[in-house]
């Protein structure tokens, strides 16, 4: 058998530059090609930005209702929030939280009833220590009309605007507050309201209300006892986190990580906590690979549908580079490689596209008066666009991946050409 | 199976090779046991009337056609055992072709299309280029090198299939109809730089053709009629003899010239 062989490296070189001044030499066509693979890049990144959006506002509301990215509690009081379960905060612990730099903070949050002149309802109490609290919470993004908590020690209540509007109250009444102490008595006491909050949507004004943390903790007797530590940490970084508070807190129980029968204090991620909700923000990347995956294979079948023309309309072409010996994996790769080009400069053009109109979106779009139902889907008001780069990545990828596919078929068209048939023009 | 061409200036040897196919309901003979032992630095026109099997002929010796019975071999190479992978290294490596419609590249420049060839066979970039600039010198076309297909005339054009074929200095040259689309001027200054090359590099010339000029030029003359070769008349063409046989292998086809 002949010994001589082709060359690979010269010929991509070669079926580089043949693919390039191919691309020139049908411009109408494969330039409107490139420009729907643009537009459909450019779409692409609007939709994953709204998605990403959409994913970290609800990620970011899930953490901030007070649940945090990592919560320590007493074992059982997830499933059973009761004063009886909460805890005195082990002595060492605050200086080994400090210790590691994060944003941290005590607290102690029971179900209570409210009760006004004319109405009773049922919220989440939460004492807190403001300084600690308000920046880690949703409190600080809400517009406070009244006036906020002070410190630790701050007897006024602070409580929703649409709480308030259901109790039928307001600021500067006073309304009592039952709940269960640590002993299981049956406590009530009088909080004069001092503010009220107005959030982005109503869920989080009706669910909660906030004390200073020592007043609540009086209120319950038992000492300074809390419900919860809240950590505030990158959510790359959680899993060397719950380690390392694993180590720092001996006969802690880590889901997944340690078990204890002796263990009196749990600590779980916000993923394990609010599982519905990390099952939602999850979804929002397998909406963009599947949004991705099926505008382009409706780009592919163009793409496979211009370069079964290309191939019809060079047969001759074609079936000289069979007589003059070019190798059919060449063959292959001249036409893929023109769907490469193609792709490509859509996908540059995409690129620049999608950008602009990110950068024109960079304040975010006004969806309030939708806001009841935006609240719904878990949607800010204020939607704002995210993109992440690896959601370019996967576009890109994408792209890439399916031009090569819808080359495929008229490249096995080229390859399967008769040289001496295709050379005369016919197709065989 | 024949045995393997014998002697080392064998180039090209087809024994008993019959070529049968069908065109809708009716059968074709195209070459009926043909044989016939091309040698080194031959210039032989494969001549006959359309339809006579002389374009078959020679697809079959390039390994563009298959046999339906017979072998054919290129130097040591029997082409009935190869693949079409191994047969298109084969004709990259041994074989140069000329073609009637030139079947130039158009988006390569008269320089890349004479590289084109080198390049498949991973010849590196300077050489490349020194090669096929010397070879448009060769063939009267330096300053063209640049220029495009669309851009030259027919004659000009074969010019450039010509040094795209000779560039990797091949076994064999294999050319058909390649006066078809020239005048008689284009054709002649064509076929003097055949014979040059045929001359001063050595290279066997295989021509498939019924224009009376080009069998003019061949110092070989095989006549093809129904398949079956008729004729085969080698030396210089001889007063009288060669006139006749002129006239009779371009047959009943008018020249193009």
């Amino acid at each position: 058998m002949h010994a001589l062989t082709t060359a690979p490296i010269t010929t991509a070189g070669l079926l580089m530059r043949l693919g390039w001044r191919n691309l020139w030499r049908y411009k109408r066509r494969n330039a409107t090609l490139s420009i729907a693979v643009a537009v459909a890049v450019a779409s692409l990144m609007l939709g994953a930005g709204f998605l990403r959006g959409w994913q970290s506002g609800l990620q970011e509301d899930v953490i901030d209702a007070l649940v945090g990215d990592i919560k320590i509690t007493r074992t059982g009081f997830l499933e059973n929030p009761r004063a009886a379960l909460t805890f005195l905060m082990p002595e060492h612990l605050p200086a080994a939280l400090d210790a590691f730099h994060v944003q941290w903070s005590a607290r102690l949050v029971l179900p209570v009833v409210v009760m006004s002149e004319r109405e009773t309802r049922g919220v989440q109490l939460a004492g807190i220590d403001p300084e600690k609290d308000v920046p880690t919470t949703f409190l600080r993004r809400t517009r406070i009309i009244g006036r906020g908590l002070s410190g630790p020690n701050d007897s006024g209540l602070l409580m929703g605007a649409e709480l308030a509007r259901r109790l039928e109250t307001g600021i500067g009444k006073r309304v009592v507050i039952r709940l269960e102490q640590k002993d299981g008595t049956s406590h009530e006491a009088g909080l004069t309201i001092r503010g009220l909050f107005d959030s982005d949507g109503t869920g989080q004004e009706l669910a909660f209300a906030f004390v200073g943390r020592d007043v609540l903790q009086r209120m319950v007797g038992g000492g300074a006892l809390v419900s919860e530590i809240a950590l505030r940490v990158p959510e790359a970084q959680q899993p060397g986190w719950v380690r390392a508070l694993g180590e720092q807190l001996p006969g802690m129980e880590v889901p997944g990580v340690s078990s204890a029968a002796t263990s009196r204090l749990e600590m779980h991620t916000w993923r394990q906590l609010v599982p519905q909700a990390a099952a939602m923000v999850d979804l929002a990347d397998a909406l963009i690979w599947i949004l991705s995956v099926v505008l382009m294979i409706a780009l592919a079948f163009g793409v496979a549908n211009t370069l079964i023309a290309a191939v019809f309309e060079r047969t001759q072409e074609i079936g000289l580079l069979h007589v003059l010996g070019m190798a059919r994996r060449a063959i292959v790769g001249q036409v893929v490689l023109e769907s490469l080009w193609i792709m490509l400069l859509g996908l540059a053009g995409g690129l620049l596209l999608g950008a602009a109109c990110l950068g024109w979106l960079h304040n975010g779009i006004d969806l309030s008066r939708w806001s009841q139902g935006v609240e719904a889907a878990g949607v800010h008001s204020h939607m704002m666009f995210k993109l992440l780069p690896r959601d370019v990545a996967a576009i890109a990828t994408v792209v890439i991946v399916l031009g090569v596919l819808g080359s495929l078929y008229p490249a096995w068209r080229a390859v399967k050409l008769d040289p001496l048939e295709a050379l005369h023009g016919r197709t065989g | 199976m024949a045995e393997p061409a014998k002697g080392a200036d064998v180039v090209v040897r087809v024994e008993h090779v019959g070529r049968h196919y069908r065109q809708g309901s009716q059968a074709v003979r195209a070459l009926e046991d043909v044989s016939l032992v091309i040698r080194r630095g031959e210039f032989l026109s494969l001549a006959g009337p359309s339809g006579s099997g002389k374009s078959t002929l020679l697809n079959v010796i390039g390994g563009l056609d298959r046999p339906t019975q017979g072998d054919v071999w290129i130097g040591t190479d029997h082409l009935n055992a190869m693949t079409p992978s191994a047969l298109a290294t084969l004709r990259l490596n041994r074989i140069g072709f000329i073609f009637q419609a030139y079947n130039l590249i158009p988006v390569l420049s008269a320089r890349e299309n004479v590289e084109f060839t080198m390049q498949l066979q991973g010849v590196a970039a300077p050489e490349r280029k020194r090669r096929a600039l010397a070879l448009l010198a060769d063939v009267g076309l330096s300053d063209l090198a640049d220029r495009r297909p669309a851009d030259m005339s027919g004659g000009q054009q074969q010019r450039v299939a010509v040094a795209r074929a000779l560039v990797t200095e091949p076994l064999l040259l294999l050319a058909d109809e390649p006066s078809a689309n020239l005048d008689s001027e284009a054709t002649r200054a064509l076929l003097a730089l055949l014979r040059h090359m045929n001359e001063t590099r050595g290279t066997t010339i295989v021509t498939a053709t019924h224009d009376p000029i080009v069998i003019s030029y061949a110092r070989r003359r095989v006549r093809l009629v129904d398949g079956h070769i008729v004729a085969d008349e080698e030396g210089p063409i001889a007063a009288g003899s060669s006139e006749s046989f002129i006239q009779d292998a371009a047959g009943a086809a008018a020249p193009t010239a």
